[in-house]
């Protein structure tokens, strides 16, 4: 049985051909002797993320030149050797297209933990460099990278790594197309100060204000109904409430134009989850059974159909966004167990965030289907997308459809729009401006000023 | 035949110029890899073993080196380890024994050892599986991929 | 010669093709002194090996360095089709890649008893059995080598069209036209040459300031930054082309790609759909097709104007030259009309009767065959010239006259009394080269 020292200090067995037993040597680990720097996150990172440098490659404007090889080789080596740099420039004949690779800097590099010897550090400004004093070129950093970005030198043999010229990469300055750029990042992030603040305001308006002017179904009140509330109202009493119907079409048009920014932007409910989910650590995992969006489906037809069956909107009084609207104020109507719906559901953010509404709310599943028709979507561009390097985007959508695989992978993956609730904290926390919000139509990837025209 | 070449590899490798010093053991990047880290898998020990004319293509020790040439680059006598274990692969490949090799997915060829992958992945173990697709190819082979899906 | 020795390796090699060997030899600082490079040293290797029939492919002293487009490798040898000395330029990757491996200039002479693939990296050439490959379309050649010979980086080999003896057999530079329009391949071909494979893996430190001389000529010339247009289109613009051939690339968008350090990059990748609705083949297939060779293309447009791009990708497959198969076929003639004559074998062996401007003995064809007939102030057989003496691409110094000779001899040396002497000697060896 083989065993393998893992990053944490501690052993990870792995079963294989048994062999036969041998005298063990006491040896100092290297834990023992060089151990790993902690990584701590400092109080401030949760405000201000640190803006690491990196380099970012346009493969549109790339005619495959080969400067960038170039200038590097002659950093690595001081004369001019392309096989020598820390990029390598790739021209596939067959498909037209060149690519550069290097390194990525990423925030969690693979090739640090794959080194054996610990020769890979990323320092407090981001770089990831390899100690030459370490190296014993072994080059299980490239096996680890997904985009084999440290270079085996075949003169010397040993591996090539670019370390962004320490700040002032040469392949950047002089590369005659501006194929690359050197940047680290945004900073300002105003998205999130304009959402919880519209959030607020909403939930003031709709729960403390306007108390009962929502979601409320006793027949023959004057209420504003939400799509699913009026699905229900049809089904149940074969009739339509005027001012419900107005209410829920407008908020169905809001969501063909804009995506589901009811549910990033102003329900209530969603309000709630976000403060909750924001305070609460997640403990515990969320039972794989329960992982399916489409129960969300099943339950909005059970709402339906239990509305058709029972001769009353069936889903609606035990709705948690209905609940808020109708209880939760100061001479809120329906007081007793009702009020226990809300903390009951928003508790799940111990185990999931946003979990209502990835899983069960049905008016989510209704607006998911008209944003499936709707015209905006929010792409990921492959050209300033850092991928696995980087996963910011996957870090903190709240209802985690960005493919943290994919990414892994070195693609960009498609944010399917049913899902996404358009609180737009990928688009804010992309420090490189790959997520952007398109119209559906548009097929040109951000930051692309269009294919070469004759 | 198969003694000529043996005997050629390992004059190639010029193993019969170690002095047992164990400075390629002190360097060898192996310790730090497998937990059992023994005198069998170390450099000193496979070219011991060698040079008393042992079968080594049969062993499963020959496929824990990750071909690093450290060993090689500190011997005071210019022992290549490296040269050894290559050539004693190549024959434990071509022959019947059993080769504990990796081929990539794409190109075919033998790119990494299965010890040594089965150590990466362990160090990577966690990262969601996805990465362990693309660790079926070969460096080269993975640049070309990751070009055919990002130019 | 002292100033050129971070220009060079200073090693020559040379090939016995019929004793499968290969030697290395100095190159002799008094060729040098006396002839620069390039062409003009491949000439003068060619005479010295005469006897041998040799092929002597050479780099100039700015090949691989920062240079503007210093990409340039030249190919000497007698052409079976003209019966004189011709002189092939190959662009690309070429250059670069033979004079990192350890070589300025390389001898191949006699022929060899089988087919065979010449390997060049590392200062040293491996001969190697190319078999397999025989009668197999370039894209194949191309594969094939790339996965036996490690992820060689430059190739120059010949197709199926050479292997038969088809008339207007062409070299094929990767996977992009060359060239070669008198007939290299042909002599590759007669010699079981079946392609010749660089990789450099080392590299040379040439001279001081390089780099940023280099940026203010291509910041002058108005090159930096991306350009919108594409410098394939600017090309034939500039050869005065007519309406017809331009007018086929007006509704493609072209992928520019650019030779070795070249900040004009005048060959693209096209995609297009191709339908040969006459020949009743209805494959509507998305196609892509390497455009560099301007002449080829111009001559291929005129002819057949709606599947000049098809046939284009046809040549490259088969190794053939479009200025020939733009004179074998009918007005408007289709591919699949080529491909009928390639698989049938009728495709002519014998380029007499067929309606192409045959290559001659004209400077045109002598040096630099394939290059595209811009008109040049000081006449178009002296700017390549030049370009081909210092290892620059010719067709960079005819799109932009205003780069002169005095800024490209100033990365050899800044000194007056040195720029002056080479100036004088690279002026005479290109007369010499226009006499012949």
């Amino acid at each position: 049985m083989t065993t393998y020292h893992t990053r944490f200090n501690g052993v990870r067995k792995h079963t294989t051909m048994s062999e036969p037993a041998r005298e063990q040597t006491t040896v100092i680990t290297l834990d023992e002797l060089r151990p790993r720097a902690e990584e701590k996150k400092s109080f401030s990172e949760y405000f201000m993320p640190p803006r690491h440098p990196c380099i970012l490659f346009d493969p549109q404007k790339c005619t495959g030149c080969g400067t960038c090889e170039m200038v590097c080789s002659e950093r690595n080596v001081s004369k001019i050797a392309p096989l020598s740099a820390s990029v390598k420039v790739l021209q596939d004949d067959r498909e037209g297209k060149n690519f550069a690779i290097l390194c990525q800097h990423c925030r969690h590099p693979l090739c640090l933990e794959a080194c054996p010897t610990r020769a890979i550090e990323k320092g407090e400004d981001g770089i990831v460099r390899i100690n030459k004093l370490f190296c014993v070129e072994c080059g299980l950093c490239t096996m680890a990278c997904p985009e084999a970005a440290p270079l085996r030198d075949e003169k010397t043999g040993g591996i090539n790594k670019c370390d962004l010229c320490e700040g002032e990469p040469l392949c950047v300055q002089h590369c005659p197309e501006n194929a690359l750029t050197f940047t680290r990042g945004k900073a300002f992030r105003w998205i999130k100060g304009l959402r919880w603040t519209v959030q607020a305001i909403s939930f003031l308006l709709l729960v403390i204000v306007f108390l009962g002017t929502f979601c409320y179904f006793k027949v023959g009140a004057v209420t504003l109904a939400c799509p699913t509330g009026l699905l229900q109202n049809i089904a149940s009493s074969r009739t339509i409430v005027l001012v419900g119907a107005s209410s829920a079409l407008a908020l169905l048009i809001l969501t063909v134009l804009a995506g589901r920014v009811f549910c990033g932007w102003v329900c209530p409910f969603g309000f709630i989850l976000d403060l909750v989910g924001g305070i609460i650590p997640k403990k515990i995992g969320w039972p794989s059974f329960l992982k399916s969006r489409m129960i969300k489906y099943g339950v909005l037809a059970g709402a339906v159909g239990g509305s058709a069956a029972l001769g009353f909107q069936a889903f609606c009084t035990i709705c948690p966004i209905g609940s808020l609207c109708r209880s939760y104020g100061v001479q809120g109507v329906f007081r007793g167990a009702e009020l226990a719906i809300v903390p009951t559901l928003a508790s799940l953010e111990i185990a999931q965030r946003r979990a209502w509404c990835r899983y069960f709310c049905p008016v989510g599943a209704v607006l998911g289907l008209m944003a499936n028709l709707g015209l905006i979507k929010i792409v990921i561009g492959a050209n300033r997308c850092k991928k696995f390097s980087c996963q910011q985007c996957a870090d903190v959508c709240p209802v985690g459809i960005i493919d943290r695989g994919l990414l892994r992978e070195g693609v960009s993956p498609k944010i399917p729009m049913t899902e996404c609730i358009m609180c737009m904290r990928c688009v804010d926390r992309c420090p490189y401006g790959a997520a952007k919000i398109r119209f559906r139509w548009q097929k040109g990837v951000p930051g692309i000023p269009g294919e070469t025209r004759v | 035949m198969k003694e000529d070449a043996l005997l050629e590899i390992k004059q190639h490798a010029g193993i019969y110029g170690c002095v047992e010093c164990g400075r390629c053991v002190a360097v060898c990047p192996m310790a730090d890899m497998y937990v059992n880290f023994s005198i069998a898998m170390s450099p000193r020990g496979i070219i011991k073993k060698a040079l008393a004319g042992e079968d080594l293509i049969h062993d499963r020790n020959i496929w824990y080196c990750t071909e690093c040439n450290a060993g090689t680059d500190v011997c005071p006598q210019g022992v290549s380890c490296r040269d050894l274990i290559r050539g004693l692969r190549e024959m434990a490949t071509a022959g019947d024994a059993m080769a504990e090799a990796k081929y990539c997915a794409c190109c075919r060829k033998p790119f990494i050892a299965v010890p040594v992958e089965e150590f990466v992945f362990a160090r990577l173990h966690n990262e969601p599986s996805n990465v362990f697709k693309i660790l079926e190819l070969c460096p080269s082979c993975r640049r070309e991929l990751y070009l055919v899906r990002n130019a | 010669m002292n100033i050129f020795e971070h220009f060079y390796n200073m090693t020559i090699g040379v090939v016995d093709l019929a004793e499968s060997s290969f030697e290395m030899l100095p190159l002799e600082g008094t060729i040098l002194s006396e002839k620069i490079g390039g062409v003009a040293v491949t000439q003068a290797l060619y005479e010295h090996y005469r006897d041998d029939d040799p092929l002597v492919l050479g780099v100039g002293p700015l090949t691989g360095s920062y240079a503007p487009a210093a990409c340039l490798l030249v190919i000497t040898f007698r052409s079976p089709v003209t019966g004189a000395i011709s002189h092939v330029p190959m662009m690309h990757r070429a250059g670069p890649d033979m004079k990192f491996a350890g070589f300025d200039v390389l001898v191949v002479k006699h022929r060899a008893t089988q087919p065979q693939f010449l390997y060049v990296t590392g200062r040293t050439v491996d001969i190697r059995s190319a078999d397999d490959v025989i009668g197999a379309e370039v894209p194949e050649v191309s594969r094939y080598v790339r996965w036996t010979m490690h992820s060689a980086r430059s190739m120059l080999v010949t197709g199926p069209a050479a292997d038969r003896g088809l008339a207007g057999a062409a070299v094929v530079n990767g996977l992009w036209g060359s060239p070669d329009k008198t007939g290299l391949a042909d002599a590759m071909a007669s010699r079981n040459l079946k392609g010749v494979i660089f990789k450099g893996i080392d590299g040379l430190s040439f001279g001081e300031g390089h780099l940023e001389r280099s940026e203010n000529i291509i910041r002058n010339l108005g090159l930096h930054g991306h350009s919108k247009t594409s410098g394939f289109v600017s090309v034939l613009d500039k050869m005065d082309a007519d309406e017809a051939v331009r007018g086929v690339m007006r509704n493609y968008a072209m992928r520019s790609m650019a030779c070795y350090r070249c900040p004009f990059p005048c060959m693209g990748h096209v995609t297009f759909s191709y339908r040969d609705v006459a020949a009743g083949d209805h494959d509507k297939a998305e196609m892509g097709v390497n455009l560099s060779d301007h002449v080829g293309f111009a001559a291929l447009a005129r002819r057949s104007r709606d599947h000049a791009l098809a046939l284009s990708e046809q040549c490259i497959r088969y190794g053939l030259d479009p200025v020939v198969v733009a004179g074998y076929l009918p007005e408007d003639g289709t591919a699949h009309q080529l491909r009928q004559a390639f698989e049938d074998d009728t495709f002519p062996t014998d380029r007499s009767g067929l309606n192409a401007v045959a290559p001659t003995e004209d400077v045109r064809y002598r040096l630099g065959s394939g290059i595209a007939p811009i008109v040049s102030d000081n006449g178009w057989g002296m700017r390549v010239g030049l370009s081909m003496i210092l290892g620059v691409c010719p067709l960079f110094l005819l799109m932009f006259p205003g780069l002169s000779a005095e800024e490209l001899l100033s990365f050899i040396s800044s000194e007056t009394h040195a720029l002056a002497t080479l100036k004088t000697k690279i002026n005479n060896a290109n007369r010499a080269l226009l006499e012949k």
